[in-house]
C-alpha cells in the first residue's frame, strides 16, 4: 500500500470482506446464439434475441454492521425522487437528515482534477476526465461531495471499491471552489480510536471495505 | 498537400534569433513590440509569405483582427491602425488590457471585430500601433479568402440547367464520431456484420458512401489535437489551439472575449436563412456541439456555453434542434443538480457584442435556460416517449435527455431489452434515452421544414469517451449506434437529393487497432480472467491469435441490430497504442450496478471498472505497460477518415487538411459542383 494512504482513508478490519467478483458476465445472461463460427461458410444472421449482456450481481451476502448510535443509513437512491422533465426533487427523507450524521456505501470517483480536502463519492465506479472534458461526464447526478478537513493530505489518493463513510449531511446547491455545484455534502466524522489503531500496518490486510477513519 | 508543406522560413528565423542573443547580449527594449498579430500567419511568425495559409476564410466570413502590443516600460499604447493590402480598415479600434500572465502590466490588445473580405486570394495585413512617445510598432501577416467557385450563380442558373451540370448542396450533414479512426470503424463492421474467407460479410452503412479520404487533424499548437479545433475546423474552417472553439487564441485571461471566427451556422443563416442543428450523445456544452454553435477559448465554461446557444445560435446563427444530455446547465442556479455556476458564465466585452450585433451576455446563473427556450418557440423534450410525440409543425427542438453525457449504446439497449431488470440507465436517473439514430431522424425531420436549407452536425460523442477508457467493447456499440445514425441520413439523402453528408471524426483516440482474434472459447477466457500467477502467459501468449490464428470472430446479431452479446467465443481483439499502464482480460467490462450493493445484500464487483484500466481486469494478472502518462489513453496525431455521400462528394477523396474539409462543403453549398453520378451511389 503506497505510503500516501496511511493519513487517509483505512481499511476497517471489523468488516467482513467482500471479496473477488462475482457478478455474471454475458454469457451467464444471454442464450448460446453465440456459438462459434470458424468455418468458412457465411453465416446466417441469427437475430435472435437475446438477454442483456450487463453485468447482474449474484453471490454472497455481505452484512454491514449497524449503524453506530445517532447514525442513519441513507442510500443514494433515497436523495431524489425520481427524475421528471426538469431537475431533481429532494426526497422526504434527505431533507430530514440535512444537518444529520449518516452513514453511506459507494465508490470514490477517480477524478483527473481532484480538489482538496474533497472527494466525490459516487453509487457506481466513475472515472472523470476533467483535463480533457471539463465537466461533461459519465456520473450520475446523485454523487456526493466529501469533505475531509481533517485529512492530513490535501488530495485524498484514489481508493478503488467500495467504501463506508460516517459523516454529516448537508442538503442544498453550493458552488465548490474548483467550479462544480455540489447538491448533496457529507462532512465525515474524526476517525474513532479503533480506527486509528487500525491504521497500524499490522491491521491493514486485505479487506475491501473502505472506511472513513481519518488521521489527524 | 500543400498545408502540411514545412515553412523553410523557420529554421532561418530561430538562426537569426540565436545570433541576436549573441551579439547583444544586454539588449534592452526600446521600442514597443507587437507580439501576436490575429489572424495567425506563417508571415507574421517565421517572415514566411507563402502557403500553405495558417488562416482562411469564405469571401464575406467574418472574423476579428487583432495585435497584442507591449509598450516600454513607462509608456502606453494610444492607437492603432489596420490595413489590408495597403488599404486602411475603417472600423473601431478597441483596446482592452492583456491581462495573461507573464506579460508588462501596460501590455495591450487592440481589436477590430468582424471584419470580412470578399475578394479571393492572399491577402496581407499591416498593423502599426502607436506608443505615447510617438514611437511605432509595426508588425505584417498575411490571410486567404478561398475562392468558392460558380458561388455567382443565381437559384436561376441553376434550375435551368445553364450550369455546366452543377448543383449545390442544400442541406449539409456533418456526421463526427468523436476520436473514430479507421480500426474504430473496422473493429465496427467486423462485430456488426463479420467477415468470412477474406471479405466483410456486409458493409457499414459509412462503407457505401462513394467517397473516402484521409484527414490530417493538427491544431494550432499541437500535432495531437483535442476535441475542441479538432471539430471547430469543420465549423469554421481554421486551426485553432486545444480547448478552444470558435476563437483564435488571444493574451487575455477572459474565455470569451477572444478575436472570433464566423461559424457555418451563422454564415449560412446570415446570406441564406439556412437553419443549423446540433445532436450529440454527449453533454451539449461539450467540445463538439459546442464548436459549431459557440465561441469560446474554454471548451469547459458550461454556464456560458449553452447561454451563448440560445443568446446567438438561435438569434444569429440559425440554430433550430439542439439535443443530447446537458440539462444540469439549462436549470436554475439552486434547483438541484444544476450546475450553473457564476466561474463558467459569460459577458461580451462592448466592442465584441457591438462589433458582432449579439447579445452581451449576463452572469446569470439564475437563469432557466429551458424556459427561455421554450419562450422562444422551442418546444422541449426530455426523454424517447416525448421525443416520439414532436408533431408535425414543430420546426424548433430542444431534447435534454440526461444531466451531463448520456449513456452509453450498451446500458440503453441492455435495458431496452430488459426494461423490467434494474440498468445502468436506471442508476443515472434516465431509464428512457433516445438512440442516436432516433435523435438524428427526429432533426432532420424538424430541420427539413425550412425551405431554405440546413446543416446538421451529428456527433457520436462516447466512441471517443470509451475509447480514452480503453473500454473495447463499448466504443465499439457505440461506433455502431453511429453507423445506424448514418444511415438514416444517406436515406434521407437518398430522398432529398440536395443534399451533402460528410462523416468523419476530429481525431483518432487510444491509438486503437485489431491485433488478432482469441484462440480460447469465452469460457475459457472467463476462467483465465479470473485469476492466475502468469497473465503474459495465460491471457497473452495462449489467448491471443495472430494471423491465421484469428480467424473470422463472429458476433450474432439482435433484432435489435446491435450484437446479442460481446463476449463470444474466440472474440475479436484490440489493442491500444496511445495506452496509460492498464491490465486487460478481453471481457467485456460490467458496470456494477447500484441496486446490487445499496441494499447491502449481494457482493458488488469491487475495484471494477470503470475506476481506471488500472483497477479492473486485475485479476488475471495481465498487466500492460503504457506508453503515456496518466490513467487513460490519449488523442493521437493519426489521420482519420473522411466519407462522404451525395452533392459535393466527389471532392472528398485524397489526403487532405481539416479545414479542407471545411471548405469543400462550402463550396458544395455555395457554389455546387458538377455531378458525378457516382456521388449518389
Amino acid at each position: 500500500m503506497p505510503a500516501a494512504r496511511k493519513i487517509m482513508l483505512i481499511l476497517a478490519a471489523s468488516f467482513p470482506a467482500l471479496t473477488a467478483p462475482t457478478y455474471a458476465q454475458a454469457d451467464d445472461a444471454t442464450p448460446t446464439t453465440n456459438a462459434v463460427r470458424r468455418t468458412t461458410a457465411r453465416p446466417a444472421i441469427t437475430n435472435a434475441r437475446a438477454s442483456v449482456p450487463v453485468a447482474s450481481a449474484t453471490g454472497n451476502i455481505a452484512k454491514i454492521p449497524p449503524a453506530p448510535e445517532g447514525v442513519t443509513d441513507v442510500k443514494f437512491g433515497e436523495f431524489f425522487k425520481p427524475i421528471g422533465s426538469r431537475g431533481l426533487e429532494h426526497s422526504d427523507k434527505l431533507r430530514a437528515l440535512d444537518g444529520k450524521r449518516v452513514r453511506i456505501l459507494g465508490y470514490m470517483v477517480k477524478q483527473s482534477r481532484p480538489m482538496p480536502w474533497t472527494f466525490l463519492l459516487s453509487p457506481v465506479p466513475v472515472t472523470l476526465h476533467e483535463t480533457e472534458y471539463g465537466f461533461a461526464e459519465d456520473m450520475p447526478a446523485t454523487a456526493l461531495h466529501v469533505f475531509t478537513p481533517r485529512n492530513a493530505t490535501p488530495i485524498v489518493p484514489f481508493t478503488p471499491g467500495l467504501m463506508l463513510l460516517t459523516g454529516t449531511l448537508s442538503v442544498g446547491n453550493r458552488e465548490e471552489p474548483d467550479g462544480r455545484v455540489s447538491t448533496v455534502r457529507l462532512t465525515l466524522d474524526p476517525p474513532t480510536p479503533e480506527q486509528r489503531a487500525a491504521m497500524m500496518p499490522t491491521a491493514r490486510a486485505t479487506q475491501t471495505i473502505s472506511t472513513n477513519a481519518v488521521l489527524r | 498537400m500543400p498545408s502540411l508543406r514545412q515553412h523553410a522560413a523557420q529554421a532561418v528565423c530561430v538562426a537569426g534569433l540565436a545570433v541576436s542573443t549573441l551579439t547583444v547580449p544586454t539588449f534592452v527594449q526600446a521600442a514597443p513590440v507587437i507580439s501576436r498579430l490575429t489572424p495567425p500567419s506563417a508571415l507574421f511568425t517565421f517572415n514566411d509569405p507563402n502557403g500553405p495559409y495558417t488562416a482562411r476564410f469564405l469571401p464575406d466570413q467574418r472574423f476579428d483582427l487583432q495585435i497584442t502590443v507591449k509598450p516600454d516600460a513607462d509608456q502606453t499604447i494610444t492607437s492603432a491602425e489596420f490595413f489590408v493590402n495597403g488599404r486602411k480598415v475603417n472600423k473601431p479600434v478597441a483596446l482592452a488590457p492583456a491581462t495573461a500572465s507573464g506579460l508588462p502590466s501596460n501590455t495591450v490588445v487592440m481589436t477590430i471585430r468582424a471584419y470580412a473580405n470578399d475578394n479571393p486570394g492572399v491577402h496581407t495585413v499591416f498593423v502599426r500601433a502607436k506608443q505615447s512617445d510617438g514611437q511605432h510598432a509595426t508588425a505584417r501577416g498575411n490571410f486567404e479568402i478561398v475562392k468558392m467557385h460558380n458561388a455567382d450563380l443565381g437559384k436561376d442558373d441553376y434550375d435551368k440547367g445553364g450550369n455546366g451540370g452543377r448543383r449545390r448542396a442544400k442541406n449539409i450533414i456533418y456526421l463526427i464520431g468523436d476520436g473514430m479512426g479507421i480500426a474504430h470503424r473496422t473493429a465496427a463492421r467486423l462485430m456488426l456484420h463479420g467477415a468470412a474467407q477474406g471479405k466483410a460479410n456486409a458493409p457499414l452503412a459509412m462503407d457505401t458512401f462513394p467517397f473516402t479520404g484521409l484527414v490530417a487533424t493538427h491544431s494550432l499548437n499541437s500535432i495531437v489535437t483535442d476535441s475542441s479545433p479538432g471539430a471547430a475546423c469543420y465549423a469554421n474552417g481554421n486551426k485553432s489551439n486545444n480547448n478552444q472553439q470558435g476563437v483564435f487564441p488571444d493574451d487575455t485571461t477572459d474565455n470569451f472575449d477572444n478575436p472570433r471566427v464566423e461559424l457555418i451556422g451563422e454564415y449560412l443563416w446570415r446570406k441564406q436563412g439556412r437553419t443549423l442543428g446540433i445532436v450529440t450523445t454527449s453533454d451539449v456544452f461539450d467540445a463538439t456541439p459546442g464548436a459549431f454553435g459557440t465561441h469560446t477559448a474554454n471548451r469547459g465554461a458550461g454556464t456560458g456555453i449553452v447561454d451563448q446557444y440560445l443568446d446567438e445560435a438561435v438569434a444569429k446563427g440559425g440554430l433550430r434542434v439542439l439535443m443530447g444530455g446537458g440539462r444540469k446547465w439549462f436549470l436554475p442556479q439552486g434547483t438541484p443538480g444544476s450546475a450553473r455556476a457564476l466561474n463558467s458564465d459569460y459577458v461580451l466585452p462592448a466592442d465584441l457584442s457591438s462589433g458582432w450585433n449579439v447579445p452581451a451576455g449576463e452572469i446569470d446563473p439564475q437563469r432557466d435556460v429551458i424556459a427561455d427556450f421554450e419562450n422562444s418557440g422551442f418546444e422541449y423534450v426530455y426523454d424517447t416517449a416525448s421525443l416520439g410525440e414532436v408533431g408535425k409543425k414543430t420546426d424548433r427542438l430542444l431534447g435534454l435527455f440526461s444531466f451531463s453525457n448520456m449513456n452509453v449504446a450498451k446500458d440503453k439497449i441492455d435495458k431496452r431489452r430488459n426494461p423490467a431488470a434494474a440498468g445502468v440507465v436506471d442508476d443515472f436517473g434516465f431509464p428512457d434515452q433516445p438512440m442516436l439514430d432516433e435523435m438524428t431522424a427526429k432533426a432532420l425531420d424538424v430541420l427539413s421544414r425550412n425551405k431554405r436549407g440546413f446543416t446538421l452536425m451529428v456527433e457520436a460523442a462516447s466512441i471517443d469517451k470509451q475509447a480514452h477508457n480503453m473500454d473495447t467493447e463499448r466504443w465499439i456499440l457505440d461506433t455502431i449506434e453511429f453507423d445506424r445514425a448514418i444511415a438514416v441520413c444517406k436515406k434521407f439523402a437518398e430522398k432529398n437529393g440536395d443534399t451533402l453528408v460528410i462523416v468523419t471524426a476530429d481525431h483518432e483516440c487510444a491509438g486503437i487497432n485489431i491485433i488478432g482474434g482469441s484462440r480460447v472459447t469465452n469460457a475459457d477466457l472467463q476462467t483465465r480472467a479470473a485469476g492466475n500467477t502468469n497473465g503474459p502467459l495465460a491471457l497473452r501468449d495462449q489467448v491471443v491469435g495472430i494471423y491465421e490464428g484469428a480467424g473470422f470472430p463472429f458476433y450474432p446479431t439482435a433484432n435489435d441490430g446491435y450484437p446479442t452479446t460481446t463476449d463470444v467465443d474466440f472474440k475479436m481483439l484490440i489493442g491500444y497504442a496511445g495506452n496509460s499502464d492498464r491490465y486487460e482480460d478481453w471481457l467485456t467490462n460490467p458496470l456494477p450496478l447500484r441496486d446490487s450493493q445499496q441494499p447491502f445484500n449481494n457482493v458488488a464487483p469491487l475495484s471494477t471498472y470503470p475506476t481506471g484500466p488500472l483497477n479492473r481486469d486485475v485479476a488475471g494478472g495481465f498487466g500492460i505497460t503504457g506508453q503515456v502518462p496518466g490513467g487513460s489513453a490519449v488523442h493521437t496525431g493519426s489521420d482519420i477518415p473522411v466519407s462522404a455521400y451525395g452533392i459535393g462528394s466527389s471532392m472528398f477523396s485524397g489526403v487532405m487538411d481539416n479545414t479542407d474539409v471545411f471548405f469543400k462543403a462550402m463550396q458544395a453549398a455555395l457554389g455546387g459542383t458538377r455531378i458525378r453520378p457516382e456521388a449518389l451511389w
